[in-house]
């Protein structure tokens, strides 16, 4: 699974960069759309992490996402009107500030779900992560 | 039940290793500290004994040598034919006994007690020569030159004789201590290497024994946990199957609820509103029962709904969610959008199979009844899209938001439980004062995603 961040920001890119090494995910950081483009064609799936804040004209961007490349975007606070829009847009997950290496987990996680097949011992311990958490 | 957990054997191992890894480490620590201790013994005693011995046997050398030189000048002094030199001669001797006395003194001052006896002895004939030597010094030539050689050949040669063999008494007397010493530093060092081997003869039996015990023990444990971890494993798998069967079982009796109510009490209670709306009497009661019948055929219509939409599996999820858009806006005012989005990029039905249909409807159901419930939304939206192999769903409203972390309610887990069976997973993002979003990703059965490709 690769993963392919359009950001300018140092702590951005070194926050999903560490989640990636965490996971042994391929990583690379493109400057802007175009080169994400390229990337991302090399490649037949993967996950698009962007930067709103370094995004222009991101709603183009979601509209034009590819398939087998769901699209995390990087928000900076939370307000729920301006993340909905994102969804409605083609945003598979939002997360905002302040970028933990628990949230970016958890988005990872969640766009592994489909593509993995779990283990019963996977699910087990994931289960018993999720139960750990809810406390 | 403590003991099939196997608490004991951990409690009386952590005190057996304790004991025994103490143990060795007491022993190798008295072991290094009796080999520094005796190490150092000997190292002092040699040093000791090598410099006493040197220090003596030089001063034992220079005695020797300074009796050898002032003999020797006894000897010209009294053979020596040349008279004019005798008072240079005199001098000259005198000073060199001195010299040997000196030495003597030196010699007794460092004696060893089996020396002190032959020292005496050596001073006491020293003396005596002396006191012959001196004797001479107020002879005249002639007489040195007829009474000269008889002095020196039958008193004094067998007096210096005498100190001689004296001297190499006190000698060896010094080479058998040092030798002494040295035995004993050996015997020393020998008696260290022997406790040395055998002291690290046990603590390498204890080790190789505490070492034996250790893995057997880790070996056990991680035949307990292994056994403890199969329990659990099992335990979740069946506290899972049990969830999911309850979630079927509920589906289930709600369908069949529904249906009953709407097939067997509204059918009959619509023919009896159809048979009273046949009698043509004015009659204020049977208004009243005509009235209170149509409310109570609307109030079970309601009920049927709610348990189960009939239109989830005759119309589907996207006709569902309107449905109950719609009812949460006559219930509580609440306007709330749907953003549907199939693979085919419409807002055509999704057509996804039924637990996934049941899974998104009841996790929607109960979010926004928590929006009506909390929120103090004005609106909320809904967001539906099917992508390649998942479906995003998003629940938001404007309302007065919470902090999830704090608040976790148990419709909450409810949601989190069924999500879970499907694989999925649910995230909520609020903060007070800005809303909130609720975004749940299911992944797609293999099955349903060939249906969604072949559709795109």
């Amino acid at each position: 699974m690769n993963v392919v961040l359009l950001s300018t920001s140092k702590d951005r890119v070194d926050a999903i960069r560490a989640a990636s090494k965490r996971r042994g995910f391929p990583f690379t950081v493109v400057g802007d759309p175009e080169q994400a483009a390229h990337s991302i064609g090399e490649t037949a799936e993967g996950i698009f992490v962007v930067d709103a804040e370094s995004t222009p004209h991101l709603d183009e961007l979601l509209k034009g996402r590819s398939p087998r490349w769901p699209i995390l975007v990087l928000a900076t606070r939370f307000d729920s009107s301006a993340w909905v829009e994102l969804f409605k847009a083609g945003a598979s997950e939002v997360i905002g500030d302040p970028l933990s290496a628990h949230k970016v987990d958890a988005a990872f996680e969640g766009f592994l779900r489909p593509l993995a097949t779990p283990s019963k011992v996977h699910t087990i311990w994931r289960t018993l992560a999720d139960r750990l958490r809810v406390r | 039940m403590k003991r099939q957990l196997g608490f004991p054997i951990l409690m009386g191992t952590r005190w057996v290793l304790l004991a025994g890894f103490g143990g060795l480490l007491l022993l190798l620590a008295a072991l290094a500290f009796y080999s520094i201790v005796v190490l150092n013994k000997v190292e002092r005693v040699d040093q000791d004994e090598t410099r006493r011995f040197l220090t003596h046997s030089a001063s034992v050398d220079q005695l020797r040598d300074r009796l050898m030189t002032s003999t020797a000048e006894v000897r010209d002094y009294l053979l020596d034919r040349d008279r004019s030199a005798m008072e240079a001669r005199r001098r000259k001797l005198t000073a060199a006994w001195r010299g040997l006395e000196s030495s003597l003194k030196i010699c007794e001052a460092s004696a060893l007690p089996g020396q002190g006896a032959r020292l005496a002895k050596i001073d006491r004939d020293a003396s005596e020569y002396w006191r012959l030597v001196q004797s001479t010094f107020n002879w005249t030539g002639a007489a040195l030159d007829s009474g000269g050689y008889d002095v020196l050949s039958r008193q004094l040669d067998p007096t210096r004789a005498r100190i001689l063999l004296d001297l190499d008494d006190v000698r060896r007397i010094d080479e058998n201590h040092f030798d002494e010493a040295f035995a004993n530093s050996t015997e020393e060092i020998a008696s260290l290497k022997s406790r040395l081997r055998g002291t690290i003869a046990t603590a390498l039996l204890l080790g190789l024994g505490l070492a034996a015990f250790s893995i057997w023990q880790v070996i056990r444990l991680e035949q307990i946990a292994q056994t403890r971890y199969n329990a659990l494993t099992e335990a979740y798998q069946e506290q899972g199957r049990l969830a999911q069967r309850v979630i079927e079982v509920q589906e289930q009796e709600r369908k069949s609820l529904a249906r009953e109510l709407h097939d067997e009490v509204s059918q009959s209670l619509g023919a009896m509103l159809v048979d009273l709306g046949n009698i043509t009497e004015r009659n204020p009661h049977l208004e009243a029962a005509k009235r209170i019948g149509n409310e109570t055929l609307n109030s079970i219509r309601n009920i049927c709904l709610l348990l189960r939409p009939s239109m989830l599996d005759d119309l589907g999820l996207i006709a569902a969610l309107h449905w109950q858009a719609r009812e949460t806006l006559r219930r509580s005012g609440i306007r709330v959008t749907i953003s549907a989005e199939g693979a085919t990029g419409d807002d055509a039905d999704l057509e996804l199979p039924d637990p996934y249909r049941t899974t998104v409807y009841r996790v929607v159901q109960e979010a926004l009844q928590n929006v009506v419930r909390h929120s103090e939304a004005k609106q909320a939206q809904i967001v539906i899209r099917r992508e390649q192999d998942r479906l995003v769903v998003i629940v938001q409203d404007d309302g007065k938001g919470f902090n999830p972390e704090v608040t976790r309610g148990l419709g909450l887990l409810g949601m989190e439980e069924r999500v879970r069976r499907l694989d999925g997973s649910l995230q909520i993002t609020s903060e007070p004062g800005k809303g909130t979003i609720l975004s749940l990703l299911l992944p797609l059965p293999a099955e349903s995603r060939r249906i969604g490709t072949a559709a795109a």
